[in-house]
C-alpha cells in the first residue's frame, strides 16, 4: 500500500509540476499574490473568530450572573410593599437597556411568576421547567431553546427566602459584533487581494513586457531581421539577460554579414570560374576544330596527291608534306593536352612537373628563374597537394608574366616535415595589393580557395616598385583528396 | 643472325597505332611482332609467356604508365631490352626510364625514322635517345648535393643574405639600412621576404640558422 502512495504521490507531484510549468507567467504570479492574500485573510478571521468566542461565552456567563444578582437587590424592595407593576416596570427597563438581556422573571418565596418581562405573557414550556425554588445561587446553565442558547442565572432575593430572579442573556448584540468584524475583515482581505492582484498585475506586466519583446527580437531575428534591440532600461538579471542577447544579436548579425559576403564572393568565384571553364572549351573546340581538323584535311589532300603521283619526286615531296603536317599536329596537339593538365605531373610527380613549368616560361618570356627545390628527393606529396602546388606556380608565375614586368624570378619549394611551402618571388614593378582588378583577383581568389580547400594558408606581399612576394605553406598530406 | 628475326612485344593502347606498327615491323626482314598488348596485365603475361628480345612500350597507358610498367617487365623477362615510346619530349621522362632500366627512348614523332634504327641499335648493345633530348641530359648533372639549409640560403640574393646576417648580428633595419645605403622600408621588404623565404618567423630563430650555416661552411 505505502508503495502505491508514495507512487500516486509521486504522479501527482509530476502532474502538478507539468501544470505549474505550462501555466503562463502572469497566471502564476497573479495565483501567487492571490493565494497568499486569500490564505492569509482566512487566517486572521479564523483566529480572530476562534478569540472573540471563547470570551464570549465566558462574558455572557458573567454578564448574566452579575445582572441576576444586580437585580435581586432591587426587587426585595418592591416585594415588601408588594409593588408588582413598579417591579415589572423596573424589570423592563433593565431589559431594554441591556440589550443582550431576553427575559426576567422573579418568583416569590411560594415559587409563583410575580413578574415578568415576557410579551404576550409567560412560556408555559419555561413555567414546567422551573419547579419551586432552587438554592438561592446557583451556576449560570446554557439552555438551548428554540431562539438559540441562553445563559441562564437564578439569584435568590433575601438570601431564597423571598423568592427569586431569573435572568436570561442572549449576547445577540455581542453575536452581531463579531460578525460585524468578521466581515470587515472579511472585506479588507477582499480589498488586499484585489490590491494585490493589481499589484501582482504591474509587476508581471513588468516582468513579462520585456520577455514578451525579447521573444518577438527572438522571432524576428530567426526571420532574419537583425536590427532588433531588446529593451534594456531595467539593471536586473532581465536586464542582463537583454544585453546579453542584443550582444548575441550583434555577433550574430557580423558573423551573418562576413557569411553573405564570403558566400557572395564564394558565388562570383564560381560563376567566373565556370565562365571560364566554358571559354577553355570554347578555345579547346576551336583548336581542334581549326587546327586539327584543317591539319588532318591537309593531310587527306596530300594522301590523294601521293595516290595520283606520276614520278619519284612527286612522291617523295608528298611524303615530306605529309611528315611535315602529321609532326606540326602532334606537337600542337601534345601543347594543347600540356597546357590542360601536364601529364608529367601524375607520371612523374611535383618537382619535374614545376621544372617543365620553369622552363616553358624561361623558354617563353625569356626571364631567368632561379628554381630552389628542397626536400622532395625519392618522395611526393599527394595528388591533390601536387595538384594544387602546381597550379599556384603556374597562376604566379603567368601572373609575373603578364603584370610585373620582372627581370627576375626566383621560386622556392620546400618540404620540411610535414609541411610544404613556396616562395614564388619577382623584382617587377609591383603593386598595391588593394589595386588588383577583378581579372587578377579572381586568379589569386582562386589561388587562395585552392589553398584553403587543402587546410594551407597563403598570402602576397608586395608594395608598388618593391616587386612581389607569394608565399603559401600547406599540410603536405591532404586531409581529404578526390583526385584520382 | 639472318634466320633468327628479331622478336618484338609492342605496348600501346592506341589499335590503330598496334596494326601500323605491327605492318612497319614485320615488313622488316630481321624483324617479327610476336606480340601486341593494349593494356599493362596483358603486357605483363606476354612479357613473361614470349620473352621476346625487345618490348616497344608506351608510356601512357590506360590505368597505368609505363614507367612504372617497366621494372615490372624487367623482372618477368631478363633478356629483354625495353624502347620507351612516348609522347613526352620532357627530359624528366627520359631520365626516369634510364634510371629505371629502359634501353632506349623513341619520341612518337620521330617514329617513321628513329624506330628500325633504335631497335637495331639496342640489339647491339647500345642505347638509343634521340639527339634533340641531349643538352637537358647533360644540363641536369651540375647540380651538386647541397644540404637542405644551405640551398635555401643560396636561394637568397646576395642583398637579402647580407641582410639576414646583419640582423642574425642584431642590428636594427635603421642601421642596415645605413650601412647599405638603402632605405629602411627597402631593409623591411628584404628582411620580410627573405625570412619567408628561409621560412622563419622569429629573429632567435633566424640566429640559430645562420649560426648552424657558419659551421657548415667552417
Amino acid at each position: 500500500m505505502p508503495v502505491a502512495l508514495i507512487a500516486f504521490l509521486r504522479q501527482a507531484a509530476r502532474r502538478g509540476r507539468s501544470v505549474l510549468l505550462s501555466v503562463p507567467l502572469k497566471l502564476k504570479i497573479l495565483g501567487l499574490a492571490l493565494a497568499l492574500i486569500l490564505l492569509f485573510g482566512a487566517v486572521i478571521i479564523y483566529k480572530v473568530q476562534a478569540a472573540l468566542s471563547e470570551n464570549f461565552d465566558a462574558f455572557l456567563r458573567e454578564e448574566s450572573r452579575f445582572v441576576a444578582t444586580e437585580l435581586s437587590y432591587q426587587s426585595h424592595d418592591y416585594l415588601l410593599i408588594n409593588d408588582v407593576y413598579g417591579l415589572t416596570q423596573m424589570l423592563r427597563n433593565t431589559v431594554q437597556n441591556r440589550p443582550d438581556l431576553r427575559y426576567v422573571f422573579v418568583r416569590n418565596a411560594e415559587g409563583q411568576v410575580v413578574a415578568h418581562t415576557f410579551e404576550g405573557g409567560f412560556p408555559a414550556d419555561l413555567l414546567g421547567r422551573s419547579p419551586g425554588l432552587s438554592a438561592p445561587r446557583s451556576e449560570p446553565k446554557l439552555l438551548r431553546t428554540n431562539e438559540g442558547s441562553i445563559w441562564e442565572a437564578t439569584a435568590g432575593i433575601s438570601n431564597g427566602n423571598e423568592g427569586a430572579v431569573v435572568v436570561g442573556v442572549k449576547g445577540d448584540s455581542l453575536r452581531r459584533q463579531i460578525g460585524v468584524i468578521t466581515g470587515s475583515l472579511a472585506r479588507t482581505t477582499l480589498l488586499v487581494a484585489v490590491f494585490g492582484v493589481l499589484l501582482s498585475l504591474g509587476l508581471t506586466w513588468l516582468i513579462t513586457r520585456p520577455v514578451t519583446r525579447l521573444l518577438e527580437a527572438t522571432r524576428a531575428v530567426r526571420r532574419g531581421d537583425y536590427s532588433v534591440r531588446a529593451p534594456t532600461e531595467s539593471q536586473d538579471e532581465l536586464g542582463r539577460l537583454m544585453e546579453g542577447f542584443n550582444a548575441m544579436v550583434l555577433s550574430l548579425a557580423s558573423a551573418d554579414k562576413a557569411r553573405l559576403e564570403k558566400e557572395h564572393l564564394q558565388q562570383d568565384f564560381l560563376h567566373r570560374v565556370m565562365a571560364g571553364q566554358e571559354s577553355e572549351r570554347k578555345r579547346i573546340a576551336r583548336e581542334l576544330h581549326d587546327q586539327t581538323g584543317q591539319a588532318l584535311a591537309s593531310v587527306m589532300v596530300d594522301i590523294k596527291m601521293l595516290e595520283n603521283a606520276k614520278n619519284e619526286t612527286e612522291t617523295s615531296q608528298s611524303i615530306g608534306r605529309l611528315r611535315k603536317a602529321i609532326t606540326e599536329e602532334m606537337k600542337a596537339i601534345h601543347d594543347l593536352a600540356v597546357a590542360l593538365r601536364p601529364s608529367v605531373l601524375d607520371d612523374l610527380g611535383l618537382v619535374p612537373a614545376v621544372e617543365m613549368l620553369v622552363r616553358g616560361f624561361i623558354n617563353r618570356h625569356g626571364i631567368p628563374v632561379e628554381l630552389t627545390i628542397i626536400g622532395f628527393t625519392e618522395k611526393r606529396p599527394d595528388g591533390c597537394t601536387e595538384t594544387c602546388v602546381y597550379r599556384i606556380v603556374q597562376e604566379a608565375l603567368s601572373n609575373v608574366a603578364r603584370h610585373a614586368q620582372a627581370t627576375e624570378v626566383s621560386v622556392l619549394l620546400e618540404w620540411r616535415g610535414e609541411k610544404i611551402r613556396g616562395v614564388i618571388e619577382d623584382n617587377g614593378i609591383g603593386f598595391a595589393p588593394e589595386l588588383v582588378d577583378s581579372k587578377a583577383k579572381l586568379g589569386v581568389l582562386g589561388m587562395r580557395e585552392r589553398i584553403q580547400l587543402l587546410q594551407g594558408a597563403f598570402r602576397i606581399e608586395s608594395s608598388p616598385g618593391e616587386g612581389a612576394m607569394l608565399v603559401f605553406e600547406m599540410p603536405a598530406k591532404a586531409g581529404v583528396c578526390h583526385e584520382q | 643472325m639472318n634466320n633468327e628475326r628479331i622478336r618484338i612485344l609492342v605496348v600501346d593502347d592506341h589499335p590503330v597505332l598496334l596494326s601500323g606498327l605491327s605492318l612497319l615491323l614485320n615488313a622488316e626482314p630481321d624483324m617479327e611482332v610476336a606480340g601486341t598488348a593494349d593494356s599493362g596485365p596483358k603486357a605483363l603475361a606476354l612479357a613473361k609467356e614470349l620473352q621476346p628480345d625487345i618490348v616497344l612500350l608506351d608510356i601512357s597507358l590506360p590505368g597505368t604508365s609505363g614507367l612504372l610498367l617497366l621494372p615490372e617487365i624487367l623482372r618477368q623477362a631478363l633478356q629483354t631490352r625495353v624502347l620507351m615510346l612516348t609522347m613526352h619530349e620532357d627530359h624528366q621522362y627520359l631520365k626516369e626510364a634510364v634510371a629505371k632500366g629502359a634501353k632506349g627512348f623513341i619520341l612518337k614523332k620521330c617514329l617513321d625514322v628513329d624506330l628500325l634504327y633504335a631497335i637495331r641499335s639496342v640489339m647491339r648493345g647500345q642505347m638509343y635517345i634521340h639527339p634533340a633530348m641531349m643538352p637537358d641530359i647533360l644540363a641536369e648533372q651540375d647540380k651538386g648535393a647541397a644540404s637542405p639549409e644551405e640551398m635555401l640560403w643560396l636561394s637568397l640574393s646576395k642583398r637579402e643574405q647580407q641582410v639576414m646576417l646583419a640582423v642574425a648580428m642584431g642590428f636594427t633595419s635603421r642601421e642596415i639600412a645605413e650601412q647599405h645605403f638603402l632605405s629602411e622600408k627597402t631593409v623591411a621588404t628584404y628582411r620580410s621576404r627573405a625570412m619567408a623565404k628561409l621560412g622563419l618567423e622569429t629573429r632567435a630563430e633566424l640566429v640559430e640558422f645562420v649560426s648552424r650555416q657558419k659551421r657548415s661552411v667552417k
